[in-house]
């Protein structure tokens, strides 16, 4: 009897031990692709198609939407404009037609494919229009209990070109860059802007250039960002070198639309001192001046 | 001896003039064993990979205030709040924003009656969020406690759902406002978990009141 009850104790206790994990109920939806970047002329049109995935167990319905976006952050998020009409005047949103009904139902584990169609109408302003198709889950509210519910909505970025009289210009409005170092990394920080009237991908660069041959020359890729009209895009790199040496002018400069370069206002430099090689060099050399005086006062070389 | 080597002589004669009229297609059987017929062929694969994003909630897609005392504030119930999972392959990342469609001082807080609604947080925004002081602000506000990525300091210092010391609160935008982003590629799921806060003034209708708030996530423009 007493082994009875060892044993089945060992055995509660061991299936106590074994972890309990409720599968999380989730709930959501999957895009694909996440952007699209046309050119279209006005009075003609291009086509694209969004696939929606329901990765739940359960039926998902979905309504499709089109937002419009005009201004970006530094880091590249959109900001949307919501599904109300702005004005007297027709925006890239209207200029959608899509091959499906805006509502309906993916089953579980299934995707749906709906492919949409601009028409950019005749007389349309030339230069950047943006907005973003999205999949929204429909949502009821739960009755009977006062309750908060929330759903979810993903989209892909759509950004146009309208081609004719566009200007694809930009500016550097800040550039960050140490004057002194002792060690690497040495960080770069820029931010330009697109002050034209269509996007653009802009490359940004930090050129070190040796002055009186201190030092090698040595770019700085801070990468390549589209930047929408109106907008400001954040640029950051680094020299990668752990004890870099040198004295350098700094040349920062970014690309605009048409390739040409932008280039920072003033004169940048750069002092590059490894003190972590220089300092024990110095106190080498001074044990060494020291060690010659020393002989050479209190050792007598006799012939 | 001078047999044995006629008669090997001979025989090799005669082979020669055996391979020598036969052409190689017919060859003795006896000299040839039969291999197994080969076959090869092409096969072209080809496929795209596309960039997604998925978004789900791994908790708290519904949250319950449960009775609502005017003057009291109250958290949701579900101490993790809204935890949301977003899954990408965007080379730039994600942006997380959120919105309740409803224009005004509004929330989507409904009451049964379909026409009075609980107000937005009466200050704080999504570029600005603020501590709650209970007694000042009133209506529905938000607010990020945690991201596994990253979390932005606007946000504040709290550490939980509810850590109304520490976390600072919004109301809920009419049109999508980015609350969250995280660039650069991620290989995992990335996770960022939103508490919820209500209080409402004595002059409130009582009743049921439910809404919904939409999360709304892009990828990063590179």
């Amino acid at each position: 009897m007493k082994r009875i009850l060892i044993a089945l104790f060992i055995g509660l206790a061991s299936a106590s031990l074994i972890p309990y994990t409720a599968k999380a109920a989730t709930k959501g939806i999957q895009i694909s692709p996440l952007s699209y970047n046309f050119e279209i002329k006005d009075g003609s049109g291009d086509t694209g198609k969004i696939i929606i995935t329901n990765q739940n167990s359960d039926p998902l319905n979905y309504v499709i939407e089109v937002e419009n976006f005009a201004s970006v952050t530094d880091e590249g998020a959109p900001t949307f404009a919501g599904t109300e009409p702005e004005g007297a005047y027709t925006t890239l949103a209207d200029w959608f037609t899509f091959d499906a009904p805006k509502e309906g139902v993916v089953e579980p584990f299934k995707d749906v494919t709906i492919g949409f169609t601009i028409n950019i109408p005749q007389g349309a302003e030339p230069g950047g229009h943006y907005a973003a198709v999205f999949a929204r889950e429909i949502r009821k509210n739960a009755e009977g209990k006062t309750e908060l519910g929330v759903a979810s909505r993903v989209g892909s970025l759509i950004l146009v070109t309208v081609p004719g009289e566009t200007k694809k210009t930009g500016t550097i409005t800040d550039f960050t860059y140490p004057k002194l170092i002792w060690k690497g990394p040495a960080e770069f920080t820029m931010k330009v802007e697109n002050t034209g009237t269509v996007h653009y991908d802009s490359k940004a660069n930090v050129e070190l250039s040796p002055i009186a041959f201190l030092g090698k020359k040595t770019n700085v890729d801070l990468g390549t960002h589209t930047i929408i009209p109106s907008s400001s895009r954040n640029y950051v790199g680094s020299l990668d070198k752990k004890y870099p040496f040198g004295y350098y002018k700094i040349n920062a400069t970014a690309t605009d639309g048409d390739g040409a370069s932008i280039t920072t206002a003033g004169n940048a430099t750069l002092i590059a001192i490894p003190l972590m090689i220089i300092i024990p060099g110095l106190i080498g050399l001074a044990l060494l001046i020291w060690i010659i005086v020393f002989i050479k006062k209190h050792v007598v070389f006799k012939p | 001896m001078k047999k044995v080597l006629f008669t090997s002589l001979s025989a090799l004669f005669v082979l020669w003039g055996f391979a020598l009229t036969n052409d190689a297609n017919k060859n003795p059987s006896f000299f040839t064993s039969k291999a197994q017929a080969a076959t090869s062929g092409n096969v072209t694969l080809s496929g795209t990979v596309l960039p997604y994003l998925n978004l789900t909630f791994a908790t708290g897609q519904t949250g319950d205030f449960g009775n609502i005392t005017p003057g009291t504030p109250k958290c949701t119930s579900n101490p993790s709040g809204t935890v949301v999972n977003v899954t990408t392959n965007a080379s730039n990342g994600y942006t997380l924003a959120l919105y309740d469609a409803e224009s005004g001082a509004v929330s989507d807080m409904t009451h049964t009656d379909t026409t009075t609604k609980i107000a937005d947080m009466n200050s704080g925004t999504i570029a600005a969020p603020v501590l709650w002081v209970t007694g000042t602000h009133l209506g529905l506000g938000v607010t990020m406690y945690s991201g596994l990525a990253s979390k932005e300091a606007l946000w504040g210092t709290g550490a939980s759902a509810c850590d109304v010391a520490g976390n600072k609160y919004a109301a809920v935008p009419e049109t999508a406002t980015t609350g969250h982003t995280v660039t650069g590629f991620r290989i995992t799921t990335d996770t960022s978990s939103w508490g919820w806060r209500v209080d409402v003034p004595n002059t409130q209708k009582t009743g049921i009141y439910s809404g919904v708030v939409t999360f709304n996530a892009v990828g990063v423009i590179s």
